[in-house]
């Protein structure tokens, strides 16, 4: 069985490196992805941010104002999905990454509709599973986020031999539909995301 | 388009269809709807013949005293639906029959005809079949055209001529002629850098429709990319769409945007205005977000395209994945001829607009 496998040794991040809302107290992780090193070089313009990026705090609830997902969310969503050949998470075989999710707001005022960029790094340029772990991410999404979101996923530039392939793959809606049809693959796929949540 | 000056005209919505069957609604068939407007009803259900989602729907076109409906299937199947219409008071007088196909239904007879639909991402279909109907529910097989290279999204026949235009995941169009008793491909349009989810022909107004009598030992063509429409859309573009009345091109897509263009005479042109020839156009839509409209014999520095009204989040947040124009019934109409548009979005939803100003 081992044998079979496209990476028998895949590299293993400890589940206390991966990043969390928790981790904030140690080093300070920016939602760009950036690696906050030229931080201090930066100027605080801390009057850009806070009064209107504050919510008008809990008592909103019942209206129908946006709430608020940052990527950090996504990747808590995503994170946890197992890989289809380990017994291991995205998150951990760092196939997911926060620096690689990417949120988009709507394109004009009057569009209501977002869109995350999710780009996946399989674990080796060759990986056969790269496209049913996308799709697994993209279902994932798909099925946790509000509609007003549109979800691209993507194979990291470089990391995959075929990676424009399977972006188009993962892009086509007509596609993605037939495979959830796929007694087969949703198999598959209801294992990997029976490890969220 | 010049600036980001507001288009001119409204889109308007009149109505909003209950089809009462699950969320995605794909498509529409583009013929014109038994009813308009606030009296639309809906007719009947038909259920029961496919196995898994039904991707696309057709009418038969110019019959009379019947009904007949094509659609294609994620099950690799195609079905060929009637309803005759029983004159003698028999309401509800309803008869479905389902032709059982492995293919595509459709042929020269009955001018509308599908791709074989895709089953699994590993195993995918890439023809096109042709079927010629011999006599009542007797289908057979004419051609299978093979030379797509990804699955086929779309397929259209010319209004007037044998003339079949497929569009691809290959991001290619392909026309394809019958030749001595053999169908195969005449042209290859290949100025999209997307999958091309649509593809139309511009209707044919009057028996113009004999360009090629006289034909070459070869039957390539040569289509050339007459304009591209401006860019309105922000993600792929799943339909677009000409009225057969006035000319106007009607699209949407994955941003959930509606958008009407209208093609006019530039201005510093208007006076060889009669000069201009129209033969045929043909529509194309892609993932990259643009139009691409092509003709093979009309003067094209003529005339411009432009955006002449818009519609964000048609169906709220959802993607829209159909619009067509069908000819408005209800009692609100403004002019016997007056046209609303028509759209299917993933909420599941069927909405009707009317084009105001």
């Amino acid at each position: 069985m081992e044998a079979n496998k496209d990476n028998a040794n895949p590299t293993i991040l400890n589940q206390s490196d991966l990043p969390s809302r928790r981790s904030d107290s140690g080093v300070k992780k920016r939602d760009d992805g950036g690696t906050g090193l030229f931080d201090s070089l930066v100027p605080a313009y801390t009057y850009l941010t806070d009064p209107f990026d504050q919510p008008a705090s809990s008592s909103d609830t019942d209206d129908d104002s946006v709430e608020e997902i940052d990527e950090q969310e996504i990747y808590d969503l995503i994170s946890t999905i197992s890989d289809p050949e380990h017994p291991l998470s995205l998150g951990s075989l760092a196939v997911v990454n926060l620096p690689d999710i990417h949120i988009q707001p709507p394109s004009s005022p009057r569009s209501p509709i977002s869109t995350v960029l999710v780009e996946i790094t399989p674990t080796i340029t060759h990986c056969s599973l790269a496209t049913v772990i996308g799709l697994g991410v993209r279902v994932r999404l798909e099925q946790s986020l509000p509609p007003r979101f549109r979800v691209d996923v993507r194979i990291k530039q470089g990391t995959h031999s075929t990676d424009e392939a399977v972006n188009k793959q993962l892009g086509d809606k007509e596609r993605v539909a037939a495979a959830l049809e796929n007694g087969t693959l949703m198999g598959v796929l209801k294992k990997m995301l029976s490890t969220c949540e | 388009m010049s600036t980001n000056a507001p288009p001119p005209r409204d889109l308007t919505p009149l109505a909003t269809l209950d089809p009462q069957h699950k969320p995605h609604v794909d498509d529409l068939p583009t013929s014109t709807p038994p009813h308009g407007g606030d009296r639309l009803l809906r007719q009947n259900l038909v259920s029961g013949g496919h196995k898994r989602s039904i991707r696309s729907v057709a009418w038969k076109p110019g019959t009379r005293g019947e009904s007949v409906l094509a659609t294609g299937s994620f099950d690799a199947s195609a079905g060929i639906w009637r309803k005759y219409e029983r004159n003698a008071g028999a309401e509800g007088g309803v008869v479905l029959d389902e032709g059982d196909f492995t293919g595509g239904g459709g042929g020269e007879g009955m001018r509308g005809m599908q791709s074989q639909m895709t089953t699994t991402p590993s195993a995918r279909d890439k023809s096109v079949w042709i079927w010629e109907e011999l006599e009542d529910d007797n289908f057979e097989t004419v051609a299978v055209l093979q030379e797509h290279e990804g699955d086929v999204k779309c397929v259209a026949w010319h209004p007037s001529e044998e003339l079949l235009a497929s569009a691809s995941y290959d991001d290619t169009v392909r026309l394809w002629r019958e030749d001595l008793d053999d169908w195969g491909q005449c042209a290859l349009l290949s100025g999209h850098r997307g999958t091309v989810w649509w593809v139309e022909f511009e209707g044919v107004e009057g028996p113009n429709g004999v360009p090629s009598i006289l034909r070459t030992s070869s039957i390539e063509e040569d289509w050339v990319e007459e304009t591209r429409l401006p860019k309105a859309h922000g993600r792929a573009i799943y339909t677009a769409t000409w009225s057969k009345k006035t000319g106007l091109i009607a699209s949407t897509g994955s941003d959930g945007k509606i958008v009407i263009y209208q093609e006019r005479w530039k201005s510093d042109a208007s006076a060889s205005a009669s000069a201009a020839s129209e033969v045929n156009g043909d529509a194309m839509d892609t993932s990259d977000g643009t139009l691409l409209a092509e003709g093979n014999q009309k003067d094209s520095s003529l005339t411009e395209w432009v955006i002449i009204a818009e519609i964000e989040g048609a169906h709220g947040v959802f993607e829209v994945n159909h619009v067509c124009w069908a000819r408005r019934c209800d009692k609100g109409k403004r002019s016997s001829e007056e046209e609303v548009i028509v759209s299917t979005g993933d909420d599941g939803e069927v909405k009707v607009w009317t084009l105001d100003g």
